[in-house]
């Protein structure tokens, strides 16, 4: 095997887009397409929930951020929503039978402000009217008359109770504690001593005459409550007989205008009792701010909270044009933006409230349609997600604040009619919160039955990358930027497929590139270009990692001043160059990390540093264990492994994962076993299994990249390169400086399929195969180890003999 | 307003007790702040009252068999009460139109009083309350429909929000027996001689107000 069968050529290091097979000159010569591309699972998904009629087909949205879940997702809905009727209004009234149990009505949908505006004219036109009706000529003699009436009847039976009184000789003297009564002559008071002179017969005439009066007197005192009673029966029966007057003239309209809904004339019949037996509410309107005892005439007292029994609270109405059902987005789900709340307001120190201070919440907004919620921010909201189960649940909207629930609600409150439900939930999220709700939530599967799935990518080909391009010229349009020349999407699909880690792949994660393409069409702006073009793109390409490739910048700092140690020249024997690849956010970056390696006699332990510091990561023991398998198995099979080793990734202290470097790792232990060096002009990634295949890795732009700067900082010497699993050649879409450097000669990419290839490239010997006799062949890399390891084992051997006998060898070890 | 009694310069409230008292206050406050007058009030104790000692009570609410006479020390408790109680809606009242009043208690039937304690400009209200809260006119004994009393009255009315009626001065008090009146005013013609001034105070059992030119 030669350099040559493994070295890759640069055309093999980034699938170019070819812009003159994409069809057009600029975006401007296509149609934009809106529409998602690449999801069609999700967007079949989307689809189903969204016309599914059966309650429990709520949908659960997951895929990774900036794959458009949010805007295609409220698209999709908003298509189906067109093809659903347009919901009905929703409005809340005061219950004159149970005042705190405000009702809920359901109308007709447009009709909600129309009634509310009627109600508000009826009490306004009633303000007037009533007032005006108890001030007419009519009701004040009507109210004369009974005045009269009562009067006639109770007061003059006083007065004629009085003169018989005084006729008797007994004066009645009003005191705080009663009244007195006391004979009298000649109009003054005569004193009990005097009585008592008088003859016996006087005396007891003047008993006789004060027993009289006191027995009439108190008749009529006790009579009074009976009469003060019927005195007021009769003055509201004339009030009510009056006010009916007018409330039905008033009524008679509106009943008219809204005839056809049954809900609202039972409505009027109970507001039409409300208002003959409460008419008096109107006739102290006119008597507020600050006008005295003189009352002003009413105008829009319909605001005023004595009012607001007759109020209508609409909480949600579409407009009477509407062609499709509401699609709402509630951005910042907590329990009142979700079920609604009632609020309160503070009269005379106290808290109150009153069927006005009812507010919708976007269960009553989207009902009818569909609600789109952030799953996350849903879930962190106290009660929030109890709340949308339990009205998905029931079918009904029913409004109880957080304080309720806690039980700390100290004031009075209403419990509206909780209000039917029909709605599609579209939760938003990603897998991670669906796996887990679905494990620790058992109502969330009964209630959210379909999953949209969004995936990361999609095949890259000739009808992909027209539709790509195709998505392009929409951002175009929608944001009014630049057009994109048919080279400037080129250079966008291979930003798709670079962030697809696949050139087979374009990235469906958009929201990137198109800060890519608005940063770019910022650029062709600076520049004065009429349009954008692959330098914009690339430009602006290359400034973002720029921007987010700070850590990694200080990474190549250190190796180049030597702070973090990397040979990439020369020879050493038990280390090579592995390569690391790290995530900060949107920022991914290579760096080379020192692998060594140490062996002598032993047991056949094959000792992971990284996992005795407890700074290993399992899957990287795992690969260490793989390599100690291959060892075991492909050097003297037959005979007990007698070896000790150590493998560390120098310099590292923040801990090590994945197996990717169990490659190097075991170059770097056949080294030290062989004796032989390798070369520090290597790097060295991909994992291997237990036959010694090298298999394909993350990351692997960015190591090659990373070490591609290493080397660069000391200077290239044409010898410098990567070795690199070759399933991992379609990944490759490296930056155009290393592809120039590769076309140059000064860097080198290997595709390698076994651990053998590795050690040739970097011993510059042959690997080395068994021959028929079962040896390597002298001289080779394998014949190396071998003998190494027959040397311990013999040597192992001896050593029991000489001193105590060689412990079995456990597989275990 | 140029027909409120514009001579007044007091309004002063004689009541012979606080139950007669609560509907004219408001009346009375209300006058007094219309014209930016002085607002007095004095709790009349009726001197017959004194020599009625012993003299058997009626209330109403008592069982018939039980009596209840008229005990001097029982009545200054009452009177005492009463007072408090008439000081501290006055108050309360004036208080609310941003008024002062003053309160105390004197000697004397209601008509005693007003011939004793009137000054000049001082319209003068005499408590009074029929037993039902009936809600009549407001009479004025004025022969002429633009005297003091008539003014007066039109002014009460809309207060109360009533109606007016005009009387001739010379009106017998028996007329005024049955009628459900919400307020008397009289004018000055009415003040003498006082014996009728008192039938008229009886026989309409409600607040009598004398105008200031009385």
């Amino acid at each position: 095997m030669t350099e040559h069968q493994t070295a890759l050529s640069p055309d093999l290091l980034r699938r170019r887009c070819d812009p003159d097979a994409l069809g057009f000159a600029t975006t401007d010569a296509l149609e934009p397409l809106e529409q998602l591309i690449g999801q069609e699972r999700a967007v079949e998904a989307i689809r189903l929930a969204a016309g599914m009629r059966h309650r429990r087909f709520n949908l659960f949205v997951h895929g990774p951020e900036g794959s458009g879940r949010h805007a295609s997702v409220v698209q999709l809905l908003e298509e189906a929503a067109g093809a659903r009727p347009v919901p009905d209004d929703w409005v809340y009234v005061h219950n004159f039978d149970a005042p705190d149990r405000p009702r809920a009505l359901k109308l007709p949908h447009g009709t909600g402000p129309a009634f509310r505006k009627a109600m508000a004219e009826l009490v306004d036109d009633l303000a007037q009217g009533i007032p005006a009706l108890f001030e007419s000529e009519e009701y004040q003699s009507r109210r004369a008359a009974i005045e009269e009436d009562f009067g006639n009847r109770n007061e003059k039976a006083f007065s004629g109770l009085a003169q018989r009184a005084r006729d008797r000789g007994v004066a009645i003297l009003r005191t705080p504690m009663g009244f007195a009564l006391a004979p009298t002559k000649d109009g003054e008071v005569q004193k009990p001593e005097v009585i008592e002179k008088l003859p016996e017969a006087e005396r007891n005439a003047i008993r006789e005459h004060v027993a009289q009066t006191q027995t009439e007197l108190s008749a009529f005192l006790e009579s009074l409550p009976r009469i003060e009673k019927e005195h007021r029966a009769a003055i509201a029966a004339l009030n009510a007989e009056m006010a009916q007057q007018v409330v039905d003239l008033n009524l008679a309209d509106m009943r008219k205008d809204f005839a056809g809904i049954s809900v609202l004339q039972t409505h009027f019949d109970a507001l039409r009792r409300d208002l003959i037996a409460n008419a008096e509410l109107f006739l102290k309107a006119g008597s507020q701010g600050g006008d005295g005892p003189f009352p002003i005439a009413p105008a829009r007292v319909h605001d005023t909270p004595r009012f607001h029994r007759f109020a209508v609270n609409v909480m949600v109405s579409h407009a009477s044009d509407a062609l499709a059902a509401p699609v709402v987005v509630e951005s910042l789900p907590t329990l009142a933006n979700l079920t609604g709340r009632v609020e309160y307001m503070q009269q005379m120190g106290t808290l109150v409230t009153d069927v006005t201070l009812i507010r919708p919440g976007a269960l009553h907004k989207a009902n009818g349609g569909y609600l789109v919620l952030d799953a996350r921010r849903l879930l962190s909201e106290p009660f929030a997600w109890e709340a949308l189960k339990r009205c998905l649940e029931t079918a009904e909207i029913r409004i109880i604040g957080a304080g309720e629930r806690l039980g700390m609600s100290a004031t009075t409150t209403l419990e509206p009619e909780p209000v039917p439900l029909d709605l599609r939930v579209a939760l938003i999220g990603d897998r991670m919160l669906h796996r887990l709700l679905e494990l620790h939530d058992p109502e969330f599967s009964q209630l959210f039955t379909v999953t949209a799935e969004f995936g990361p990518d999609m095949d890259r080909h000739e009808e992909s990358m027209t539709l790509f391009a195709r998505q392009v010229a929409a951002v175009v349009r929608r944001e009014a930027l630049r057009a994109v020349t048919a080279d400037g999407v080129a250079a966008l699909i291979e930003c798709a497929s670079r962030e697809a880690d696949d050139r087979e792949k374009l990235s469906l994660e958009l929201s990137r590139l198109w800060d890519v393409l608005r940063e770019a069409d910022h650029r062709a702006g600076e520049a004065g270009a009429a349009t954008i073009d692959r330098d914009h793109v690339e430009g602006a390409e290359a400034a973002r990692l720029r921007r987010t490739d700070r850590v990694g910048e200080r990474m190549q700092e250190m190796i180049a001043r030597g702070s973090v140690m990397i040979d990439t020249r020369g020879s050493v024997v038990g280390q090579v160059n592995g390569l690391t690849v790290a995530s900060l956010g949107a920022a991914r970056f290579g760096w080379p990390a020192r692998i060594t390696a140490r062996v002598r006699l032993g047991a056949g332990q094959v000792i992971d540093i990284e996992r005795e510091a407890k700074l290993g990561g399992p899957i990287h023991s795992k690969g260490v264990l793989i390599l100690s398998g291959y060892l075991s198995t492909h050097y003297l099979p037959e005979i007990p492994l007698s070896l000790w080793a150590s493998l560390v990734f120098e310099q590292s202290y923040g801990g090590v994962d994945g197996d990717s470097a169990s490659v190097a790792e075991l170059c770097a232990l056949l080294s030290a076993l062989a004796g032989v060096p390798l070369t520090q002009s290597f790097a060295v990634t991909g994992s291997i299994n237990q036959q010694g295949a090298v298999q394909p890795v993350g990351g692997v732009n960015e190591k090659i990249e990373g070490f591609f700067d290493a080397c660069s900082a000391h200077g290239l010497t044409g010898r410098q390169g990567v070795l690199i699993p070759r399933r991992n050649v379609d990944n490759l879409m490296l930056r155009a400086d290393v592809i120039q450097a590769v076309a140059g000669g000064l860097f080198q990419i290997h595709a390698i399929d076994h651990v053998d290839q590795a050690l040739e490239l970097l011993t510059g010997l042959p690997a080395g195969k068994r021959s028929l006799g079962g040896d390597f062949e002298p001289g080779t890399v394998n014949a190396n180890v071998e003998a190494r390891l027959m040397d311990f084992a013999e040597t192992r051997r001896d050593f029991g003999r000489a001193s105590a006998p060689m412990p079995e060898r456990r597989d275990d070890d | 307003m140029t027909t409120d009694a514009p001579g007044t310069r007091r309004v002063l409230l004689l009541a012979g007790c606080f139950a007669d008292a609560g509907p004219a206050i408001g009346m009375a406050v209300a006058l007094a702040a219309r014209s930016q007058a002085a607002l007095e009030a004095v709790l009349a104790q009726d001197p017959r009252t004194e020599a009625a000692e012993g003299a058997q009570l009626v209330t109403g609410r008592r069982a018939p068999e039980r009596t209840l006479l008229l005990n001097r020390k029982r009545l200054s408790i009452a009177y005492a009460a009463d007072a408090r109680a008439f000081r501290s809606r006055l108050e309360r009242a004036a208080a609310e139109r941003k008024l002062r009043a003053r309160f105390r208690i004197d000697t004397g039937t209601l008509p005693d009083l007003a011939f004793g304690l009137r000054q000049p400009g001082d319209a003068v209200i005499l408590a009074c309350r029929r037993f039902l809260p009936l809600r009549g006119p407001v009479v004025a004994l004025e022969d002429d429909a633009q005297g003091p009393a008539a003014l007066l009255a039109g002014e009460l009315a809309r207060l109360l929000r009533t109606r007016v009626c005009l009387l001739p001065s010379d009106t017998p008090p028996q007329a005024l027996d049955p009628m459900p009146l919400s307020a008397l005013v009289l004018s000055r013609a009415q003040l003498s001689p006082p014996a009728r001034l008192a039938a008229l105070i009886d026989a309409a059992r409600c607040p009598a107000l004398l105008t200031p030119d009385g």
